[in-house]
């Protein structure tokens, strides 16, 4: 195959992987950001861009779905640096979209619950409970000791738990 | 069902509920990868495209775009420098070596010439280019851009500027293609710019050599040389265009009392029993400001309120309205653009905590209403005389954005740009800086160094300065030890006025401040880098807010601190 040929196959190779891969993006992107639609997809597509940039490479990435998630939450962590960090709006505005999912108000309590929580802390609980990864992973995936995410997670589950006491257990039941 | 469990399966279900269109995030998201690849690109072969444009046919310079064009046109009609006395000066201050490949370059407006060649010192032949023009003073005013992988922009006594980019970090132990942009900026504002390569053609991967040609020759750039070569042409407008203070903002005239002032804020206050009043009013030099010790019943306490005008997008604006890497402090910002911060801060455990709580507020206008709270009658020291200063932070934040404060705002003059006239309301640490400066220059009295005199009675001394990069200016200290203020006030007095026998167009502004009980101070600031030389900037390069916080500063009261100036610094 010539250059140019290799390169096509390459572009169509990514967009089957991106179409594939965007919506999972987005919906961790939701958690990550605590239902901050907006963020979320400029954080989904500032992934995309990143991963479309690396693709040349990504024969030496086993699993591209995992990296796309890692690159994901380490633009989510970069982004708030860029923010001052104790800035916050007085006039923030909830962004209440309609809940097709149901359950509005453990819904709205869990995305405020995890609202509350530092962003590294969230980045924790996004990984290791809603993408399922090790410790280990999780450590790697934020460039971090695996102390310091067993930290950071019992901090959080401890925070978690004070905010929503028994609505988890009754949502989860139904 | 463990909690975690409960947790796993209650983000599953929620986030699931989260869509969006995905094929406009994954257009856009591919659309956005696509370009920095592309910028990527445009990036590493812009060595190439300067190559080329070295190596190339000459279209450009032989005007083969067309006679059109404002762009080719400029360059020949605008004044240049004669190509063949480039290359001569250069062979006369370079080490010997060959040269060859010579070649004249097209010129960008104000550009008088641009050059490039080949050398070769006989270790190896590398590119060199060379421009010559009139700076560009807003883009220069900055030195290095974050983008530079090693950079260092300094000033020299002469009052130029040096500039220093390289494109590789040190040690250069391989033989990658490499450069280094050396630029000196004049006192009157005109550029000398060369980069060399450490190979003849920098669109290959590898050069020739692990250096760049004439690394270590760069300095001859300064030479005398470049510089009568350049008094051929007229000198550049020194503020490039940009006008000057207003002079509004430097004596203001504002109308409302020191009195008035101090009775507003008293009015907002709970009650409560008020002594020691002080108050300085809209057209004092100093800015307005109300102080006074509150006895709300609980203990007194020392509270003042300061009111300013500043450039609400300055840099030194933002020192007052950030929280980074500060303690005890937040931000709040309102819906009409407005900030509050409010910092706490306890110190000292002589005689109790002292605490000082403090608000900062700022309008998008540039309006901005300081009030500090301690816990103690006095603003420096004392016992602290109850728990905590009297209002809470609540109360600070609502006094600070109270509209009550507005008249006295409405006669301030709007500050100038700080790019343009340097900080608005200067912090602490720029005023020391040059405190430390003007102080430390005294120990090289000994070494026989004519800016400064003895500091028996009077110290004196000069800087020469452009940081800014709009010209030479220079500031003197004098600090007369035999008159020191008597009185409880802070006294402070501005002058603007022309230099009388001086150099064409030469102004100074006087600054004479002396803190109570404390040495007077005379800060003067030129427009040229001496009194009696004509004027290379429009304004002198320290703005008049600097000056007063100069002035100002405790420092030229500390003998101990004084003293430890007059010591060299440790060589390294």
């Amino acid at each position: 195959m010539n250059g140019e040929g290799m390169r096509q196959s390459r572009a169509d190779e990514f967009m089957e992987f991106a179409a594939g891969r965007t919506g999972h993006l987005f919906r961790s992107a939701c958690l990550l950001t605590s239902g901050d639609t907006h963020l979320a997809e400029d954080l989904v597509q500032e992934t995309l861009s990143r991963m479309y940039v690396v693709w040349g490479r990504m024969a030496r990435v086993d699993n591209p779905a995992a990296y796309s998630q890692t690159v994901l939450v380490r633009a989510f962590l970069s982004h708030r640096r860029r923010r001052s960090a104790t800035e916050r709006p007085l006039a923030e505005v909830p962004d209440e979209t309609a809940t097709p999912g149901g359950e509005p108000e453990v819904r709205i309590s869990l995305l405020q619950a995890l609202g509350e929580l530092a962003p590294k802390d969230r980045a924790v609980v996004v990984l290791r409970y809603w993408e399922d990864r090790s410790i280990a992973e999780t450590a790697e995936a934020m460039h971090t000791s695996t102390a310091a995410v067993r930290t950071r997670s019992s901090r959080a589950l401890g925070k978690l738990r004070d905010a929503l006491g028994s609505s988890l257990a009754e949502f989860v039941a139904r | 069902m463990s909690f975690e469990d409960e947790l796993g399966e209650a983000l599953r279900r929620i986030g699931n509920t989260f869509d969006s269109d995905q094929q406009t995030l994954l257009t856009t998201g591919v659309e956005r990868g696509r370009r920095t690849v592309r910028r990527r690109r445009v990036l590493a072969v812009t060595a190439s495209v300067v190559a080329l444009g070295l190596m190339g046919s000459g279209a450009y310079a032989g005007g083969l775009l067309g006679d059109g064009s404002g762009e080719t046109n400029v360059a020949r009609e605008a004044p240049s420098l004669d190509s063949g006395r480039v290359f001569e000066i250069w062979k006369k201050l370079a080490p010997a070596g060959t040269f060859s490949q010579e070649k004249v370059l097209p010129r960008k407006p104000g550009e008088y010439a641009h050059v490039s060649f080949v050398y070769d010192d006989g270790k190896g032949a590398g590119l060199v280019e060379f421009r010559m023009g009139k700076a560009d003073l807003r883009a220069g005013a900055e030195g290095c851009e974050p983008a530079d992988r090693k950079c260092r922009a300094r000033s020299q006594t002469d009052g130029a500027r040096s500039l220093n980019v390289e494109s590789h970090e040190a040690p250069y132990t391989t033989l990658d293609t490499k450069s280094v942009r050396h630029q000196i900026i004049t006192p009157e504002g005109f550029v000398v710019e060369a980069t060399v390569w450490n190979t003849p053609d920098p669109r290959q991967a590898t050069g020739t050599r692990k250096v760049p040609v004439l690394m270590y020759d760069l300095h001859r750039l300064n030479a005398n040389e470049w510089r009568n070569e350049l008094k051929k042409f007229p000198v550049p407008d020194p503020l490039g265009g940009e006008p000057a203070v207003d002079p509004a903002f430097v004596n203001p005239l504002g109308k409302i009392s020191g009195t008035e002032l101090t009775s507003t804020f008293k009015g907002l206050l709970p009650a409560g029993s008020f002594s020691d009043e002080k108050g300085r009013g809209t057209g004092d030099q100093l800015g307005p400001a109300a102080s006074f010790v509150y006895d709300d019943g609980k203990g007194k306490a020392g509270v003042t309120a300061e009111l300013y005008r500043v450039d609400p997008h300055g840099y030194s604006t933002r020192q007052y309205t950030s929280c980074r890497r500060v303690p005890h402090c937040t931000v709040t910002t309102s819906a009409d653009g407005s900030k509050v911060r409010v910092y706490r801060e306890e110190y000292g455990k002589s005689g109790g905590f002292r605490k000082f709580w403090t608000a900062t507020y700022l309008s998008p206008q540039g309006h901005m209403v300081e009030i500090s709270e301690w816990n103690t009658p006095e603003r420096d020291g004392g016992r602290a005389t109850r728990d905590t200063p009297p209002l809470t932070v609540e109360q600070l934040r609502v006094l600070v954005s109270s509209k009550k404060w507005q008249p006295a705002l409405d006669e301030l003059p709007a500050a100038p740009e700080e790019s343009v006239g340097g900080a608005t309301r200067p912090t602490w640490h720029e005023a020391d800086e040059y405190v430390r400066q003007l102080m430390h220059l005294r120990q090289s009295a000994k070494s026989g160094n004519p800016h400064v005199k003895g500091c028996d009675s009077t110290c004196w001394s000069r800087l020469t300065l452009n940081k800014d990069g709009l010209g030479a200016g220079s500031v003197e200290v004098s600090l007369d030890k035999s008159r020191t203020n008597k009185t409880g006030d802070t006294l402070l007095d501005v002058r603007q006025e022309r230099v009388e026998a001086g150099g064409k167009g030469a102004v100074r502004w006087i600054v004479t401040a002396s803190l109570p009980g404390g040495k007077q101070v005379t800060l003067t600031a030129y427009n040229a880098p001496t009194p009696d030389a004509d004027a290379t900037r429009n304004s002198p390069p320290l703005n008049v807010p600097l000056l007063k916080k100069i002035a100002l500063a405790s420092q030229w009261n500390d003998e101990a601190y004084l003293k430890a100036m007059e010591r060299p610094f440790p060589s390294r």
